[in-house]
């Protein structure tokens, strides 16, 4: 059933890739100041953006304006980007801020320097690379009794597949919605993306765990290596739906109670995971038939 | 539920006793863990226990110790700055005044204490201080949560006020110095004094201007005397002026407090007496406040290093009988008369210090000595309000989506869900008391960390309930107890290779060092780790021992749309 569809799957996932590659290089990632350094101010007690752009510009300053609105008390809050500044210049834009309206009040500052951010841009990388090295290693390791119809490296290189296809796409739709709702990716994002590596590979790897079970069970498996992992993406689809489902339904209540600094970073596992769902089960599964056919055709 | 587990006893073979006691064994842990991992429940049994286990005593077990047999107090989960507020200050150290290895490390350990006890004197509870990184590239981190006013903490961290030890300026050698300083003075005076004749002004007001910083009841004091001592000193010598200096209360003459006035007023820099000495914070080890065992006043020591205590020796010795000024950023804050040459490198500061001062001195004194300049590289501050509300919001979505996954499993595997949501629960207590045991930050990234891990834990439970229900449909004559064990068995490999993947994931996040991604880290692994030890131990304990009772017969009860 699935490797039947298979052509569909991998040309809805080609498309799905390239709109996101698309999407990243036409729009670009907007990085926040985790990674880019500057400042960031949150302050509550206002909603009045002209007012916090003439004091800002007071202070020579141009900042970005993004109002969000706190869960817990229904006020709204303003959250204000611009370029690493001192402490001292800190204190002196807030005393101005509550000179001209009493009721405004910090509730948050962070500012960050162009070093730090660099480098957070540099460990970032590594620690994406070292995961899905990692992850490549454990799979041909947990798999390393399969050499046949394919070598046990390759699951490994289709579990890799299928994260490729999860973080792009995930990056993209990802990029897209902090566009449109004007927020930023930091930190938090990258942390998502490698616990939906984690999740995805764990789905993964349950389908392919059926397949060399199947595979073993079976005398005439090898004659046709395709039944097998259709009858095993068929066995293991409730299951994959029903955990992705009560992974989600949790992370919508922290997207829903989290507050702002949990947006993005909900938001991404939320998407990543539903992608990793379906990768493993449209995409990886497929691949692994194919792969297999290939070889007994070469043979 | 209590009563339900009666009934269901009736039931029950006798020999399966074995399987009762264990499940008895869970349900006393399982409340125990609870009543550990909710601070408020866990104390008010403290309190109820205490009285009794001290009444019981057990003479003879405890020989020495009083409270041998005390529960300990509750303690509260350690929560991160983003729960709480406060600062996260990221400060980038300076190495290139040192060029040696060995010392650049020492000289960023001492940097780290004299942080500390600075951040100490703040009364910051659990104030984090630590040096991150490799030598040249190193970072100093200090972490104050549930603070009120981050700017003052960050001016008391980031001020490096001087410290400096100045002597008397030698007069045989100074002459000239002293002369100059007199003929300064003495035209100050001079035209001070014309000035006031001309206007009838009193020299109060007139010197109030000038000197700018003179307190009401010094001016009243200068107002009361000028007039005859201005004419005394009006022509003072270089002598004069020497002996002046020399003069044992050097910090309360008011005559020498005029000398200054004037001389700044007449554009003359240099302080009149005092030339700095090599001595300086660099040489502090550690300044501290003691009170005087005698006197009951408060002072403050000083503890100087080999160098600074050899330095400290040769300019007592020939300071002997003379003031020496301590001075903190070009000010003069008391100016001892030496006794006696010290050696040993300790010192004390005597004045009329409230303790608010002395601390404060002490803490300036120690931030003079600061080893190795740093400066900001990055800050975060979280006010108190955003953490509560980040509280409340977690704790909603926490309860909201673990409500959501109990009644998604009841539903979808019935009796097994249901066996499934007791182990989650003993899941979450467990969890919790690991975290409350050991002291792991909370923050809102390792609460989600810990919300994720509850949905990640449910994971092991549907593949392994999965499994069961193909068991049943193809093998409907074997007992179920058989099949429980074969669908655990089936479904171990697969629950160990994606957990297991999932915890290389929150390692290596772990080694990330972003505190946001320490915390989830943190928690999601350890979560992972724990919900596979529940799923696979206590799951397969719940749903062996319902196997052993009428239940078994019903087995559209235990799995989902099951028609057997």
């Amino acid at each position: 059933m699935i490797t039947k569809l298979s052509t569909y799957f991998y040309s809805f996932s080609a498309f799905l890739i390239g709109t996101s590659i698309v999407v990243v290089l036409y729009l670009g990632l907007p990085l926040g100041i985790d990674f880019t350094g500057g400042s960031e101010l949150e302050i509550r007690g206002t909603q009045d953006v002209a007012l916090v752009e003439e004091v800002f510009a007071e202070h020579s300053l141009t900042p970005r304006i993004q109002t969000s609105k706190i869960q817990a008390t229904g006020e709204t809050s303003l959250i204000i980007r611009f370029p690493e500044i001192s402490e001292e210049m800190r204190q002196a834009i807030v005393q101005d801020l509550t000179r001209r309206n009493e009721s405004i009040t910090q509730d948050r500052f962070e500012s960050i320097g162009p070093v730090i951010g660099n480098e957070t841009q540099e460990k970032s990388i590594i620690a994406v690379a070292l995961v899905l090295c990692a992850i490549l290693v454990y799979v041909a390791f947990a798999f390393r009794k399969l050499s046949y119809p394919i070598s046990s490296w390759k699951y490994g290189v289709v579990a890799l597949i299928a994260l490729f296809h999860d973080i792009l796409i995930t990056v993209g739709v990802v990029a897209l919605i902090a566009h449109f709702t004007d927020r930023d990716l930091g930190v938090p994002f990258i942390a998502a993306l490698l616990t939906v590596l984690g999740y995805s590979v764990n789905d993964t790897i349950v389908i392919f765990d059926r397949i060399r079970e199947n595979f073993l069970n079976s005398t005439k498996a090898y004659r046709n290596f395709r039944s097998v992992v259709d009858k095993s993406v068929r066995e293991t689809l409730v299951r994959s739906l029903n955990s992705s489902l009560t992974t989600i339904c949790v992370l919508v209540a922290i997207l829903v109670f989290g507050g702002e600094s949990m947006f993005i970073f909900m938001a991404t596992l939320i998407i990543g995971i539903s992608v990793g769902t379906y990768s493993s089960i449209a995409l990886a599964s497929p691949l692994l038939a194919s792969l297999a056919h290939r070889e007994q055709k070469m043979k | 539920m209590g009563s339900f587990l009666r009934k269901l006893s009736w039931f029950v073979p006798r020999g399966r006793t074995k399987v009762w006691l264990i499940f008895l064994l869970f349900v006393a842990i399982t409340g125990t863990l609870i009543v550990v991992s909710h601070p408020p429940t866990y104390q008010k049994v403290a309190d109820a226990v205490n009285p009794v286990l001290e009444d019981v005593g057990l003479p003879g077990f405890i020989a020495d110790s009083d409270d041998a047999l005390q529960l300990p107090q509750s303690k509260e989960y350690s929560l991160g700055l983003d729960l709480v507020g406060g600062v996260r200050l990221v400060y980038d150290t300076d190495l290139s005044g040192i060029a040696d290895t060995q010392e650049q490390e020492e000289a960023l350990q001492s940097l780290r204490d004299v942080i500390e006890r600075r951040v100490n004197q703040l009364g910051v509870r659990e104030p984090v201080v630590q040096l991150q990184g490799s030598v040249p590239d190193t970072r100093l981190i200090v972490e104050l949560s549930g603070i009120d006013n981050p700017e003052h903490a960050i001016e008391e961290i980031g001020k490096t006020p001087l410290l400096e030890f100045h002597e008397v300026r030698d007069f045989e050698t100074n002459e000239d110095f002293y002369v100059q300083a007199v003929d300064a003075y003495n035209q100050g005076v001079r035209a001070l004094l014309a000035e006031q004749q001309g206007s009838e002004e009193s020299t109060d007001q007139a010197q109030g201007t000038e000197e700018g910083e003179s307190t009401e009841a010094e001016e009243q004091e200068d107002s009361d005397n000028t007039t005859e001592q201005d004419e005394e000193y009006v022509d003072l010598s270089a002598d004069d002026l020497y002996s002046l200096c020399l003069s044992p209360s050097h910090d309360s003459n008011p005559y020498l407090f005029q000398v200054r006035a004037i001389l700044q007023g007449q554009g003359f820099a240099a302080d009149p007496c005092f030339i700095a000495t090599d001595l300086n914070g660099r040489f502090l080890n550690k300044a501290s406040v003691v009170p005087n065992p005698l006197t009951g006043s408060i002072e403050i020591a000083l503890n100087f290093n080999n160098e600074g205590a050899t330095l400290f020796e040769e300019i007592t010795e020939r300071s002997i009988q003379k003031p020496l000024a301590i001075v903190l950023d070009g000010e003069i804050i008391s100016s001892p008369i030496v006794q006696a040459k010290l050696s040993g490198g300790e010192a004390t500061i005597t004045g009329v210090f409230t303790l608010d001062e002395a601390k404060q001195l002490a803490s300036n004194l120690n931030a003079g000595a600061l080893p190795v300049p740093i400066h900001i590289a990055s800050q975060q501050q979280i006010g108190q309000t955003l953490g509560e509300e980040s509280v409340s919001g977690a704790r909603q979505a926490g309860i909201l989506g673990i409500v959501a996954v109990f009644i998604f499993m009841v539903v979808v595997y019935r009796l097994s869900g249901l066996l499934s949501v007791l182990s989650l629960v003993f899941y979450i207590a467990l969890l919790l008391t690991v975290i409350k045991v050991f002291s792991i930050t909370l923050t809102l990234a390792g609460i989600a960390g810990i919300i994720l891990s509850i949905g990640m834990a449910v994971d092991a439970n549907i593949l392994v309930f999965e499994r069961l229900r193909e068991e049943l449909k193809e093998r409907e004559d074997t007992p179920m107890r058989e099949s429980i064990r074969r669908a655990f068995k089936r479904t171990w490999p697969a629950v160990r290779d994606g957990n297991f993947s999932t915890i290389i994931t929150a390692i290596i996040l772990f080694f990330f060092s972003t505190s946001f991604v320490k915390g989830f880290a943190l928690t999601l692994g350890v979560g992972v780790a724990i919900s596979m030890f529940s799923a696979m131990v206590i799951t397969r304990y719940l749903l062996e021992l319902c196997a052993v009772s009428f239940l078994a017969r019903k087995k559209w009860l235990w799995s989902r749309i099951l028609r057997v």
